[in-house]
């Protein structure tokens, strides 16, 4: 063997070891970066022929960087962070919703609904007094607009969820392009042998971001590059493309193709919450203000519409609220009658004789009555409203230990991840303490050879 | 295999448990700043419905509670003015008891006598409670009983009342039919007793013994139609104290119950806020020394 071989063998060892410290310099760099998948140097043993008697000589050289991840763990974090992403936003807007429905405190519209009634039952009392008809005509209102105000709030906080929706669609397409491109990049370098894991943790990192917004799966292809497909089986990503999916109306439908729309597939993610709450959960709380509104409405005009007023004289047909106009939303329509308000002496009291106080007395024993239409059957306005409040705070504490849940299943897997790709410096400053010990021990073979050349060139001299 | 325990799981482990602990210390404050165990909706959805059905319920009975105290005060209000009614008629039946055979300066005197009487009993009839009069049926507004003259240009009191009853709400499906018509107090088989004490007038001053014995049993047949009516007003009054007592029961009853649902125990919430405080400080404790668990301590 020549000498002059170890002096390559230790320029290969000091190259491959220089190399695994940048490795693991880098890991100890990004120990705080959560999207980064810790590397690992591959040191493997290289021969070279060497016209010495052993003929072969073995080195060292830096074959590969592995990158160290667990692609079923991957794969479980997306699925928990398109549950994260849906019960997050559901939390997120329910809780708008809560505060629109907090009877806690002493204030609230059980309390005006308590009043409307007890404004009527004093009305029964003293049928020609007139404070308390303005005092009916004021609880009234503040009943009209409690319900009205709830419904414009619910009207808005939908209107809100509507362009999330747009936003969300565009996020979507903006990630799904993103991932394309990357894997458009990683293919082509990984072609020319260079280095990609840095692309991968950009890519997996999108991927991440595109699962809080849509349920997605996705499936690596042998170049290197993922599909990923919509829960509904459709191709979002390829190798190189994307498809962009598109908000028409209220449907979600993939651009340039017009088909069935995807809406009852995308079930999870934030888009799937925000489909859920404006198609669906919003609705269903406007619906119940409206069967609210249009039970009090239609009840206590029927028994307003037939009385006699104050002189005694017959009266049919007068409205205590304005009539309900058709294809529009009672809670939002609900309004004490402007006939009432300019003259608060035209409020129907009494049935047969001026005084009687019958009609308020009957408008106000309603309360103890099932007028308002739930599910299948008839309900108290009072218990209505308590089954709506109720209902809301079902859904938002639900919704809530979902949350709390989903947070700790990827709390879970995300401590599984990093416990497989994350950086533990420890180790790194073992790995370098043995790599620095590899470096030192190649420069001194290098010392030795060229001591041993010099020895010979003292021979020779 | 031993598990890998990295630094970035040390952090996250210390932040989920910092966070953990400042949730609990959060609720428990907020339930010790409010004292009330159900603070938004969500904090117990069942029970929030509960109270919420509660609140109503008691709406109700601060209703009907009202409306036993308005009617009480009628009823009370009747009772008097219906003995006072008895005690006149009766006055008026033992001026006629006491004139059947007596001479004209004292029929005179009986007149006038009865004239005040009459005055009084249109007066006690006349009675109002608010904007109503108490023997004016369901009429509001108009004095029941009112001085005309017939046909003959003779004075006559006309009744403007009607005969409907003033109805109260004192319960869920409970009413109460409490006023008393100018009908059913002064007049008896077709007659007033204003035109019964017009007719003894007309009879003490011609002097008619017959007649007048004859209305002096028409004002006794009077005083005990109005001390009927009178018991019957006092029986309501009883009805009305037994609605009361009942209401009554049953909101101290809901009170307790929302008092239980609604309001933290202190003790409990102290000691809980104590435990909170211990998890707080660890929390911090532990994490103020994961940078001191490493290699690179002993590296220096």
């Amino acid at each position: 063997m020549a000498i002059s071989s170890l002096l390559n063998v230790s320029r290969d060892a000091l190259m491959s070891y220089q190399g695994a410290i940048q490795i693991t310099g880098s890991n100890i760099a990004n120990v705080s970066n959560a999207d980064y998948t810790r590397q690992r140097a591959v040191l493997t043993a290289s021969s070279r022929l060497s016209s010495g008697e052993a003929g072969l000589q073995t080195s060292v050289s830096l074959s590969g960087v592995d990158r160290i991840y667990d692609r079923f763990i991957e794969a479980q974090i997306l699925d928990a962070t398109t549950s994260g992403g849906y019960c997050q936003t559901r939390s997120d807007v329910l809780g708008q919703v809560e505060i629109l429905f907090n009877e806690t405190a002493e204030s609230g519209l059980g309390n005006d609904l308590v009043h409307f009634w007890n404004a009527w039952g004093s009305l029964a009392s003293e049928p020609s007094g007139l404070v308390e008809r303005n005092a009916l005509i004021s609880a009234a209102d503040t009943l009209a607009s409690g319900i009205g105000d709830r419904c414009q709030s619910l009207q808005s906080l939908r209107a809100d969820v509507g362009e999330a929706v747009v936003e969300t669609v565009a996020k979507i397409n903006s990630l799904a392009a993103d991932v394309a491109s990357l894997n458009d990049r990683i293919v082509s370098i990984s072609m020319s042998g260079g280095g990609v894991n840095d692309l991968l943790d950009k890519r997996a990192a999108a991927l991440n971001d595109l699962a809080q917004l849509l349920p997605i799966q996705s499936v690596e292809v042998a170049d290197g590059s993922v599909n990923v497909f919509t829960a509904g089986g459709e191709m979002l990503v390829g190798s190189k493309d994307s498809r962009s999916l598109s908000a028409t109306g209220t449907d979600i439908v993939f651009s340039g193709v017009p088909g069935v729309p995807l809406n009852d597939r995308i079930g999870s993610g934030r888009l799937g919450a925000l489909l859920e709450l404006r198609d669906g959960t919003l609705p269903g709380y406007m619906n119940r203000l409206d069967q609210l509104a249009t039970a009090l409405v239609t009840e206590v005009n029927a028994i307003h519409a037939n009385g006699v007023d104050a002189t005694g004289a017959p009266v049919v047909g007068t409205r205590f609220f304005s009539d309900l106009p058709v294809g529009t939303s009672a809670a939002l329509s609900m309004k004490v009658d402007a006939g009432i308000l300019a003259d608060p002496s035209t409020i129907v009291a009494s049935q047969a004789a001026a005084g009687d106080g019958e009609v308020a007395r009957r408008i106000s024993a309603l309360n103890a009555q099932a007028i308002v239409t739930d599910g299948g059957g008839l309900v108290k306005a009072g218990s209505h409203w308590a089954a709506t409040v109720g209902l809301v705070a079902g859904d938002v504490s639900t919704i809530q230990r979902r949350t709390e849940h989903s947070e700790a299943v990827l709390n879970q897997l995300q401590s599984k991840r990093e416990s497989v790709s994350g950086v533990a410096v420890d180790e790194e400053m073992v790995l370098l303490i043995q790599y620095q010990l590899g470096y030192a021990a190649a420069g001194r073979l290098c010392s030795a050879a060229e001591d041993m050349l010099e020895t010979l060139m003292k021979l020779v001299d | 295999m031993i598990m890998r325990v990295t630094d970035g799981m040390r952090i996250q482990a210390s932040l989920a448990h910092l966070e953990r602990a400042r949730n609990g210390s959060r609720g428990v404050l907020e339930q010790m700043g409010t004292q009330q165990r159900i603070n938004r909706p969500s904090d117990d959805p069942a029970g929030v419905e509960r109270l919420l059905e509660w609140k109503t319920v008691r709406g109700d009975i601060a209703r009907y509670q009202d409306q036993i105290r308005q009617t009480s005060q009628w009823l009370r209000m009747t009772d008097l003015a219906l003995g006072h009614a008895a005690d006149l008629i009766g006055q008026a039946a033992e001026l006629a008891e006491g004139n059947v055979c007596s001479d004209e300066a004292n029929r005179q005197n009986a007149i006038r006598a009865l004239e005040a009487v009459e005055s009084e009993l249109f007066t006690l009839a006349n009675t109002r409670c608010g904007e109503r009069g108490l023997f004016a049926g369901s009429a509001a507004g108009v004095a029941p009983f009112a001085r005309d003259t017939d046909a003959f240009g003779n004075p006559i009191v006309r009744y403007d009342g009607n005969d409907e009853s003033l109805v109260a709400t004192i319960g869920g499906n409970a009413t109460l039919e409490y006023s008393v018509s100018g009908t059913e107090a002064f007049v008896q088989d077709g007659r007033s007793l204003f035109q019964v004490l017009a007719d003894l007038k007309s009879a003490l001053g011609s002097g008619d013994g017959a007649a007048i014995g004859q209305l002096r049993i028409e004002l006794n047949g009077f005083r005990r139609q109005t001390t009927q009516v009178q018991s019957i007003s006092g029986v309501r009054q009883q009805r009305l104290q037994s609605a009361a007592a009942h209401l009554s029961v049953l909101d101290q009853k809901l009170a307790g119950l929302m008092d239980d649902a609604q309001n933290v125990d202190l003790a409990e919430l102290a000691a809980a806020f104590a435990m909170q405080e211990v998890a707080l400080n660890a929390s911090y404790e532990i994490t103020a020394r994961i940078g001191d668990m490493s290699i690179l301590a002993f590296l220096k």
